[in-house]
């Protein structure tokens, strides 16, 4: 048991892509990004960010060698209009987490450098307040899932 | 014989007001059971509007180049929805969402043959019709793109109701924002404003069984009043 618990941990620290990336006390959980018609220039990534620090973080930007600029946004409901709101940074704070998901926060990756196709991996690079930087896979999903913020059902 | 009293006038009044309770009895029962008739089912409040309302003369361009106009929305029902191919988070959302329910809808084949989805693009500038059918045939093959110039998108979104502001390209990269309108606005046969889903009603099994109980109702009322 001991083997086989050691040996998926070895291996599912390699295959990182779509798992928690976890450096500096935050983990990056569930990375992904969803695919978009072939032409598109912006697509949104969502995951989770968890700081099991025990100090506040600030993550304050995003970098990827396959998009040209990744902005945050937050979606928000104002005068009967989906609008979004630019965020420059986010504050995990101590032991907590922040979720960007469909319909809430989620990255902006802008202009793409190929061609991006469900299933494809995109290297994602995090920097924070204290100059640190934390590295995560995002998964490319196909759209399916629909699910918004509030939890979205599940077909049945 | 005894000779018949002629009836006083206290009973030809009553005689009278009798006859008159009874015309209005009959007349509330016609009244109320019309309206029984006609109340919406629980489910579609706030999604039904309380009177289809008429769309006038409006004239944009579907992806293919071809025409798009309000006889373009007469004969099927169309789920309207008014976005931009720049926007990466609401948009691909709620087109996937769209989707979803035509992909539902295949358990009724007559039905989905007779829906169509509609992708409006409000931001002509970056929206071309060609950008638009390499986008929104992505979701469904089926689905039509349509873009217009800004007056003419107006001309629409005016009567429908749905809002929408187009934020100034600050940074000079054409990678400014719109805000919009994230309603499902559906379109009777008959080139009317039916009903509208907001944003709170957008799930895909809801959805569905909304617009099939719509079109239950309908059909049937179509059958009893052809």
């Amino acid at each position: 048991m001991k083997v086989f618990v050691a040996v998926f941990v070895f291996l599912a620290h390699f295959l990182g892509g779509g798992f928690a990336s976890a450096q500096e006390g935050i983990t990056i959980r569930d990375p992904w990004v969803r695919a978009a018609p072939p032409s598109v220039q912006v697509l949104a990534g969502y995951m989770v960010i968890e700081n099991a620090s025990g100090h506040g973080k600030t993550m304050v930007g995003a970098r990827s060698p396959t998009f040209q600029r990744v902005e945050f946004h937050e979606t928000l409901h104002q005068n009967g209009m989906a609008t979004m709101v630019a965020r420059d940074s986010l504050v995990i704070a101590a032991g907590g987490k922040v979720a960007l998901e469909p319909g809430g926060y989620h990255m902006m990756l802008i202009a793409p450098q190929k061609a991006i196709r469900a299933g494809d991996t995109i290297p994602l690079f995090f920097r924070f307040s204290d100059g640190t930087e934390v590295k995560a896979q995002a998964v490319v999903r196909s759209g399916t899932d629909n699910s918004m913020k509030h939890g979205g059902h599940a077909a049945h | 014989m005894m000779k018949l009293p002629a009836r006083p006038p206290m009973v030809r009044v009553l005689l009278a007001l009798s006859i008159l309770g009874l015309l209005v009895a009959f007349g509330l029962r016609f009244v109320v059971d019309e309206t029984l008739r006609k109340a919406l089912p629980a489910a579609l409040n706030g999604i039904v509007i309380p009177d289809a309302k008429p769309l006038e003369i409006f004239e944009l361009t579907d992806h293919n180049g071809k025409t798009f106009n309000l006889d373009r929305l007469k004969g099927p029902w169309s789920f309207l929805f008014f976005g931009y191919t720049h926007c990466p988070d609401v948009c691909p959302v709620a087109m996937g969402l769209l989707a979803e329910v035509f992909e539902r809808l295949k358990v009724r084949p007559e039905i989905l043959k007779g829906t169509q989805g509609v992708f409006i693009s409000v931001d002509p500038t970056r929206d071309s019709a060609a950008t638009l059918k390499s986008y929104v045939p992505y979701f469904n093959p089926g689905f039509i793109g349509v873009t217009g110039s800004q007056g003419n998108v107006l001309g629409l979104t005016r009567q429908v109701g749905a809002a929408y502001q187009i934020s100034p390209d600050e940074k000079h990269d054409g990678n400014y924002l719109v805000s919009h309108s994230s309603a499902f606005f559906l379109i009777d046969p008959e080139g009317r404003l039916y009903a509208i889903f907001q944003p709170q009603f957008h799930d895909g099994a809801a959805i569905t069984e909304k617009y099939l109980l719509i079109r239950d109702l309908t059909d049937k009322q179509k059958r009893k009043n052809p």
